[in-house]
C-alpha cells in the first residue's frame, strides 16, 4: 500500500513541475551542475587569527551563561580539577575516547560502557572533548563515536567540555567541512546551556539537558 | 524639462490640492508641466484586490497615454510601485510583445514626486518655507516598494523654519492597504489606532507622507477624534513659501 | 485523497475571528509585547551579519533548486535512510499519515509516546487519533505542554504559547500538574520557576517512555539524515532515549547536501528567536548501533504540498523554513494573534500556504488578511515574495467567484467591473466625478463626511474628506483657458 503512495506522490511531483519519468536520466545528469549554480557569496573562510577566535568564542559563551577557562597543554587535568572542585562535582561519566591524561586523579571518571538512563540521572556530570567549535556562534559540536554517545551529554545536569585551540573555527561553513568525515554519525551542536523562550519571549535558562556548562580551551 | 504629471485617480477627485502643489513646485524650479487628460488610473486597486483582468485595460491606457512622454512624475508612491514592480510582469502575462517593449521602455521614466526631485533633478532645496511642527509617516510602498530611504527627509530638512519630529514606530503600516480598510475594517482600525497614537506622541501639528491614500486613512481618525492634528501630502509643504504659505 | 489541514475547514472567516480577538485586551498586550521583543532581537542579530543578503540569495536559490528536482531528492533521501538501517513511509494525506503512525505505535504495543513539537503532527491531527485508540501522547516542548494542559491551540509555530503570559501559564500548571508528586508545594510566577516545574513534570517521562515522535527542520538527501533545531533539550531527549523513533516530515523539507546546512543554520535561529544559534541542533542518520533508538521510521508527508507545487507562482510558499519571522513582523498577526487565522500555520506564510494546501477550498479569507505592507517579505530569510503570492491567490479566488452567477452578481464584482469601465474613458470618468460629488452632497459638512449610506465600514470609525468642488483636471482645464484668454 505504501508503495502506491510513493508512486502517487512522485507522479504528482513530476506532473507539477512539468516533467515525466522518462526524463529522469537526463535530469539526474543535470542536477549537480544546477546545484553548483547556487550563489555562495556569503562568508565561508575565516580571516581571524587563532587568538581572536578564542576571544570571540569565550565572549559568546559568556553571553550564553557558560563559563570558559584557558588551559595549557600540560595543565589540562589541573584546570579541570580546579573547576570540578568549585562545582563540587566528583563522579562524572567520560567517553572511552577521552584522553586519560586529562582526567584529574581525584575524580571518579566513569567510563561510559552503556550506562543506564537511571545511572546517568544520578551522576554528577559529564566530561567530554569535542569535534569542532564555532567561534562566531559560540557553538560546540559533539560527534557520537568520538565524543561519547549522545545520552551522556544529555541526561546529567552538568557538562564540562574540553576544546582544543586547533578545533576552533570561525564560521559554520568551516565547521561543516570539519564534520564531513563524521556527517552520518549522530551529531549534536551545543550553543549554550538549555534554555527556552516560550514564556513571553524571555530567554529562561535550564529546562532539559545540562543546565550548567563549563568549557576548557586548551592552547 | 517637460514633466508629464500623472496625478493619480484618487488625487484627481479627492486631493486636487496635491496636484496643484506639484505643479507649483516644478514650475518654481523652472520646469514645464503638462497634464495629459486621457490619464485615469494605474489599475492598482483592481490588481491588488485580485481583479487582474479588469486592471489590464488600465495598464494599456496608461502606456498609451504616456508612451512618448519625456518623463512622468506622480505624487503617489503606491502607483509608482504598481508601475515599477508589477507592470512588467502584468504586460508579459498579457501576451503582447509590443506592449511588453513599451512597458519596459516607459517604466524607467516614471518617478514618484520626491524621488523625482532628488534623484532625477538633483534638487533638495526647493525654496520652501513652513514654520510648523511636522512629522513624516513613511508609506509602506515608499519604504519597502520604492525604497525611498532618506529622500523625503533630505527634502524636509531644507524647508526653512520647519521642525521635523521623528515618528515613533514609523515603519508600522497605517492599516489602509486599499480594500483591506473595508474588507478587514476592524484590524485596519486597530492598526490605525496605534499609528494615530504615535503621531499624537510627537505633538506635531501636521502629519505628512508621499501618499494621500495613507493620509486619508490617518485623517479619518485624527479628525474623528478631534485631535486638531492635520494631514497633508509632502508636495503641499514643499510648495509652501513665505509669500504663499500652505495653511 | 482528503483535503484537510488541522481544523481549518471549520474555522470562521478571518474578519469574524479577528473582530473578537481584537477585543481581548490580555491577548493584545501579550501579542504586542512578544512580537516587539522578538522583532528587536531579530533585527539586532541579523544586523550583525554583513552577508545577510548573500545568505538570503543562497537560501532562496537552494530552495528553488530543490523544488526543480524534488522527486529525485526524495528518492535519494529514501535510499540513504534505508541504507543506514531506517524505514521510509510515504503518506499522501493526513488520514494516511495518522494510520501509519498509529500502526507503528500499536505494533510495538506502545500505550504512550513522547513528542517533540512538530506542526506537521497538528496538521494531521495526530494527538486526538492516538488518544482515541488508547495511546497517550505527551507533548514535551514547554509551549506545547502549556497548550496541551491548557486544552488550547497553538497560535505561532515557533513559540506556540505566545498568546499566553506567565501568569496564565502558572494557572494552567497549578490546575493540571501533580505538584506535590513533583516535589513542589506551590508554584511561583517567575518564568524560571515555571520552567523548573515543566522540567520535573517531564523528566520521568523522558526516562521511561519507549516511543518517540518528532518532526524535522531539514531532511538531507545526500546522507538520509534529519535535523531538529531546538532550545530546551526535550527534542534531544525524544530523539535519543526511546527505543523507537518516528519522524514525520513534510516532503518540502528536503535539502540536497550536508553542506547546504551552512546557509540554513546561519539563518534559522536568527530569524526565529533572534539568537545566533539555537541551544541544541541534533543531526542523526537512521539508527546507530551504540547510540540512540534501535528502530527508526520516517514518514514523508504530502498532504497538499504537491498541489502547491503545481502553481508556478504560489510554489515559493514551499520554500518556508518555519522560522515565523514573517509572523513576528506582521502588523495584522501582531494584533489579532494566530487563532484568528483558524490555521495550523497562521500569519503571512499561513495566508499563502493554507489556501493552496487545501486547493483553495478552505482558508479563503486568509489571502485578504493583509494590507500588503511587505514587512513579511523584508523579514523572510528565503525571500518568499508573500505580497505577490497574496495578490496571485486573490486573483484565483476572484476568478473562481466570477465563474458562478452568484459571484458575477456580487456587489464587489459589479463595482469593480464598473470602475474599470469608468477608468477606460475620459468622458465616463468626468461624469463619474460629477455624480460622486452630487451623491456626497447631502452628507458633507465643513469639508468632511462622517456618515454615508453604503460606506459604513469606513465611516463607523473614520471620517472621510469631502470631494472638493473642483477636481484636479477641471482646475487644469480652467487654468489652461485662463492662460489662453
Amino acid at each position: 500500500m505504501n508503495n502506491d503512495s510513493k508512486t502517487a506522490i512522485l507522479t504528482r511531483i513530476r506532473h507539477a513541475i512539468g516533467v515525466d519519468a522518462t526524463q529522469t536520466g537526463s535530469r539526474e545528469a543535470q542536477r549537480p551542475s544546477d546545484w553548483a549554480q547556487i550563489p555562495r557569496q556569503y562568508r565561508r573562510t575565516s580571516t581571524l587569527p587563532p587568538q581572536e577566535r578564542i576571544t570571540l568564542l569565550q565572549a559568546i559563551l559568556k553571553h550564553y551563561g557558560a563559563t570558559s577557562y584557558i588551559a595549557e597543554r600540560n595543565n589540562v587535568a589541573e584546570v579541570i580539577a580546579h573547576i570540578l572542585r568549585q562545582r563540587q562535582k566528583q563522579k562524572l561519566v567520560v567517553p572511552q575516547e577521552f584522553p586519560r591524561q586529562w582526567i584529574p586523579a581525584d575524580i571518579e571518571g566513569l567510563s561510559d560502557s552503556g550506562l543506564s538512563n537511571e545511572a546517568l540521572d544520578k551522576i554528577d556530570g559529564v566530561l567530554t572533548g569535542c569535534t569542532v567549535a564555532i567561534a562566531s556562534t559560540g557553538t560546540i559540536v559533539l560527534a557520537s563515536g568520538r565524543d561519547g554517545r549522545r545520552a551522556i551529554s544529555l541526561v546529567p545536569d552538568y557538562k564540562l567540555c574540553v576544546v582544543r585551540q586547533d578545533q576552533i573555527v570561525e564560521f559554520l561553513a568551516e565547521a561543516l567541512e570539519v564534520l564531513q568525515p563524521v556527517k552520518t554519525n549522530p551529531l549534536t551542536f551545543f550553543s549554550g546551556p538549555s534554555a527556552t523562550v516560550d514564556i513571553e519571549m524571555t530567554r529562561v535558562q535550564g529546562v532539559h539537558g545540562p543546565r550548567t556548562l563549563d568549557v576548557v580551551i586548551v592552547l | 524639462m517637460l514633466v508629464s504629471l500623472f496625478v493619480a485617480c484618487y488625487n484627481d477627485l479627492l486631493f486636487p490640492q496635491t496636484g496643484r502643489a506639484v505643479v507649483k513646485v516644478l514650475e518654481r524650479l523652472g520646469h514645464t508641466v503638462e497634464f495629459r487628460s486621457a490619464q485615469t488610473c494605474c489599475g492598482q486597486m483592481h490588481y491588488n484586490t485580485g481583479y487582474i483582468r479588469e486592471s489590464e485595460p488600465l495598464l494599456r491606457r496608461f502606456v498609451e497615454t504616456f508612451r512618448d512622454a519625456e518623463v512622468v512624475c506622480a505624487p503617489s508612491s503606491s502607483c509608482v510601485a504598481m508601475i515599477r514592480d508589477h507592470y512588467p510582469k502584468l504586460a508579459r502575462e498579457m501576451n503582447d510583445p509590443g506592449l511588453v517593449a513599451d512597458v519596459d521602455q516607459l517604466v524607467p521614466r516614471v518617478f514618484e514626486f520626491s524621488e523625482f526631485l532628488v534623484k532625477k533633478l538633483g534638487v533638495e532645496d526647493v525654496g520652501a518655507y513652513y514654520p510648523h511642527r511636522v512629522t513624516y509617516h513613511p508609506a509602506c510602498h515608499s519604504l519597502r516598494g520604492l525604497k525611498l530611504g532618506d529622500i523625503p527627509y533630505r527634502l524636509l530638512q531644507k524647508v526653512r523654519s520647519l521642525q521635523l519630529i521623528e515618528l515613533p514606530e514609523k515603519e508600522e503600516c497605517c492599516g489602509f492597504g486599499g480594500t483591506f480598510s473595508i474588507k478587514n475594517a476592524d484590524t485596519s482600525q486597530a492598526m490605525l489606532a496605534d499609528k494615530v497614537r504615535t503621531i499624537l506622541d510627537t505633538e506635531a501639528e501636521l502629519c505628512i507622507a508621499t501618499d494621500n491614500s495613507c493620509l486619508m486613512h490617518i485623517f479619518g481618525s485624527l479628525h474623528r477624534g478631534r485631535t486638531g492634528v492635520k494631514t497633508a501630502h509632502i508636495a503641499e509643504v514643499l510648495a509652501s513659501t513665505e509669500g504663499e504659505p500652505f495653511v | 485523497m482528503s483535503i484537510r489541514i488541522g481544523k481549518a475547514a471549520e474555522a470562521p472567516p478571518f474578519q469574524e475571528a479577528a473582530r473578537h480577538a481584537l477585543e481581548d485586551s490580555q491577548l493584545r498586550h501579550n501579542m504586542r509585547h512578544a512580537t516587539h521583543v522578538i522583532r528587536n532581537k531579530r533585527n539586532n542579530i541579523v544586523g550583525e551579519l554583513p552577508d545577510w543578503e548573500q545568505l538570503r540569495a543562497a537560501a532562496s536559490a537552494a530552495k528553488a533548486h530543490v523544488m526543480r528536482y524534488l522527486d529525485l531528492y526524495l528518492e535519494q533521501f529514501e535510499r540513504n535512510v534505508i541504507k543506514a538501517g531506517g524505514h521510509v513511509h510515504w503518506a499522501s494525506d493526513a488520514d494516511e499519515a495518522r494510520q501509519i503512525i498509529r500502526d507503528l505505535v500499536e505494533q510495538h504495543g506502545g500505550k504512550e509516546v513522547i513528542k517533540v513539537k512538530t506542526m506537521t503532527s497538528e496538521e494531521i491531527e495526530l494527538n486526538p487519533e492516538l488518544a482515541a485508540h488508547g495511546i497517550t501522547p505527551y507533548e514535551t516542548d514547554l509551549a506545547e505542554l502549556i497548550i496541551q494542559l491548557g486544552e488550547d491551540f497553538s497560535s505561532h509555530f515557533v513559540v506556540p504559547a505566545l498568546h499566553i503570559n506567565h501568569l496564565q501559564i502558572r494557572q494552567i500548571f497549578k490546575r493540571k500538574m501533580p505538584l506535590e508528586q513533583m516535589g513542589l508545594s506551590d508554584l511561583g510566577e517567575k518564568p524560571p520557576e515555571l520552567a523548573e516545574a515543566a522540567r520535573r513534570y517531564l523528566r520521568e517521562k523522558f526516562l521511561r517512555v519507549k516511543i518517540g515522535v518528532s518532526g524535522a527542520n531539514f531532511a538531507i538527501a545526500e546522507t538520509g539524515s534529519l535535523v531538529v533545531v531546538e532550545s530546551e533539550g526535550n527534542g534531544r531527549m525524544c530523539l535519543t532515549l526511546p527505543d523507537v523513533l518516528i519522524t514525520l516530515v513534510g516532503i518540502e523539507k528536503v535539502v540536497p547536501t550536508f553542506q547546504d546546512l551552512e546557509v540554513f543554520f546561519n539563518m534559522l535561529a536568527r530569524s526565529a528567536t533572534g539568537e545566533r544559534m539555537s541551544p541544541y541542533v541534533s543531526v542523526w542518520t537512521a539508527v546507530n548501533p551504540n547510540d540512540g533508538p534501535k528502530e527508526f521510521h520516517v514518514v514523508l508527508l504530502d498532504n497538499g504540498r504537491t498541489r502547491v507545487l503545481e502553481d508556478e507562482e504560489g510554489r515559493q510558499a514551499l520554500h518556508c523554513i518555519r522560522c515565523a519571522a514573517c509572523l513576528n513582523a506582521c502588523p495584522v498577526y501582531g494584533r489579532t494573534g494566530g487563532h484568528a487565522y483558524g490555521a495550523v500555520y497562521p500569519g503571512p506564510i499561513g495566508a499563502i500556504l493554507m489556501p493552496q494546501l487545501q486547493a483553495l477550498e478552505h482558508s479563503q479569507s486568509l489571502p485578504y488578511a493583509s494590507s500588503l505592507c511587505g514587512a513579511c517579505y523584508e523579514a523572510c530569510p528565503v525571500k518568499i515574495n508573500i505580497p505577490e503570492v497574496l495578490i496571485h491567490l486573490r486573483s484565483k479566488l476572484v476568478q473562481g467567484k466570477q465563474e458562478h452567477i452568484g459571484g458575477k452578481l456580487s456587489r464587489e464584482n459589479i463595482g469593480m467591473k464598473m470602475m474599470s469601465r469608468v477608468f477606460q474613458s475620459e468622458s465616463r470618468l468626468r461624469r463619474a466625478h460629477k455624480l460622486a460629488r452630487l451623491g456626497q452632497g447631502p452628507f458633507k459638512a465643513d469639508g468632511v463626511v462622517s456618515s454615508m449610506p453604503g460606506f459604513s465600514a469606513w465611516t463607523r470609525s473614520r471620517d472621510l474628506p469631502a470631494i472638493p468642488k473642483q477636481s484636479f483636471r477641471e482646475w487644469w482645464r480652467d487654468r489652461g483657458r485662463q492662460k489662453r484668454a
